[in-house]
């Protein structure tokens, strides 16, 4: 009984002292950067079998455009586990490829991400509705922020109809109930997209923040915003701020 | 008095004589002087005053503006700190890719104990940054192997235990 109290203490310590929280951003990093940082987050390998997995649990590595799409594309794959719960991958050149690839990582129920940051890079329209149809599925992401990333005025509007599924950010606004915040700031959402977004939010009782900051918004946006107060008692903090 | 806390977050004429004041200190746990303009002649001296501090386990010297030749001075230490620092926050200093290969020898160390390491904003470009991804794949590789050992000799010792 001593022996196995004793062997669960190490373990801990273990657990506790090794690096968990790793914060690169602003750092010129490239390509090859990430393919090293992917190689450490993946854990320890000897002769093809893996030994241990990594312990780190929050990654910052905002701010190196010159990782790419590639090397976004690699880390993804990478911090995809059951271990990073905090993750910043903010302006790190990542296209539609790198968005399609986190869908398929948001609908896994093994990957444990709790904050997610993908802003600034250029996912588009066709990035963010795969996120977002995914995002539909998902049950751990509590914080999602994809700002500037050139959704475009046709996003979330009617045009954005995907046959008879409807919008992809108001249906996952009805049907998930886990997310906290979210984050759209800067997409060129346009008035139609903005009132889409808030009647749908209407029927969402679990995000206490959004952000729709300095999108194409006109003031018509209004006729919604009083059933909104009346039926959300949720919702903390609306962010419809022009710039 | 004994103070376990030094917390400094504005800018002071005399910060040189304060930091030469840590060498007297022995009992010091966190040391923040976050903002804190530190040229080369105060790296030096907090050097000096971090190879004293036996119990340091929290250091944050973000935006303290000390450039490659100062952060080199300063991650010398660290990399002989690091068996007892937990926590280091080197944000906004530009240091360059050279203070990079210092934290990766701390990061390579078996008894390393950091867990936070913070390392925004200082133009560590490729090859830094390389040698850091590589370090923590090597800080993972020497905790398992300190881990076995571990093992091994507390279960020895449990053994022992039980027969007394």
């Amino acid at each position: 009984m001593i022996t196995i109290k004793i062997i669960i203490f190490i373990v801990i310590l273990f657990f506790f002292f090794i690096v968990t929280d790793v914060d690169l951003s602003e750092n010129l990093l490239t390509e090859n950067v990430a393919s090293f940082l992917s190689d450490a987050v993946r854990g320890l390998f000897e002769n093809g079998v893996k030994i241990t997995d990594s312990k780190i649990k929050r990654i910052l590595i905002n701010n190196n455009p010159k990782i790419g799409r590639k090397g976004a594309k690699m880390l993804i794959k990478s911090l995809a586990n059951d271990i990073i719960e905090h993750l910043e991958l903010r302006n790190i050149g990542a296209l539609i490829g790198t968005a399609n690839l986190i869908s398929n990582y948001i609908r896994d129920p093994y990957v444990s991400w709790k904050y997610v940051d993908f802003g600034d890079n250029s996912f588009s329209r066709v990035g963010l509705n795969e996120i977002f149809w995914a995002m539909i599925q998902n049950k751990r992401i509590r914080i999602l922020k994809l700002n500037e990333n050139k959704a475009g005025t046709k996003f979330c509007s009617t045009k954005d109809n995907l046959l008879s599924h409807g919008i992809s950010v108001p249906q996952f606004l009805r049907y998930n109930v886990v997310l906290r915040e979210l984050d759209l700031s800067y997409n060129a959402l346009s008035t139609e997209a903005g009132l889409n977004i808030l009647d749908a939010l209407i029927d969402n009782h679990t995000i206490k923040k959004i952000s729709l900051r300095g999108n194409v918004i006109e003031d018509s946006i209004a006729s919604v915003i009083p059933d909104l107060l009346r039926c959300n008692n949720v919702l903390e903090e609306l962010d419809l701020g022009e710039y | 008095m004994i103070p376990l806390y030094l917390s400094i977050n504005r800018s002071f004429i005399s910060i040189l004589s304060i930091l030469g004041a840590l060498t007297n200190n022995f009992n010091l746990s966190n040391l923040s002087l976050q903002d804190i303009y530190l040229d080369e002649p105060c790296c030096l001296q907090l050097c000096n005053g971090l190879a004293q501090c036996n119990t340091l386990k929290y250091l944050n010297l973000e935006n303290c503006h000390m450039g490659a030749s100062g952060s080199a001075l300063i991650t010398s230490r660290v990399r002989n700190l690091s068996s007892r620092l937990q926590y280091l926050n080197l944000n906004n200093n530009s240091m360059g890719p050279i203070a990079a290969i210092y934290i990766g020898e701390a990061l390579l160390n078996e008894n390393c104990t950091i867990h936070t390491i913070r390392l925004a904003n200082n133009d560590l470009i490729e090859d830094g940054g390389s040698f850091i991804a590589k370090s923590l794949k090597g800080n993972l590789s020497g905790k398992l192997y300190n881990t076995y050992v571990n093992i091994y000799i507390c279960t020895y010792e449990c053994d022992m235990m039980h027969d007394a």
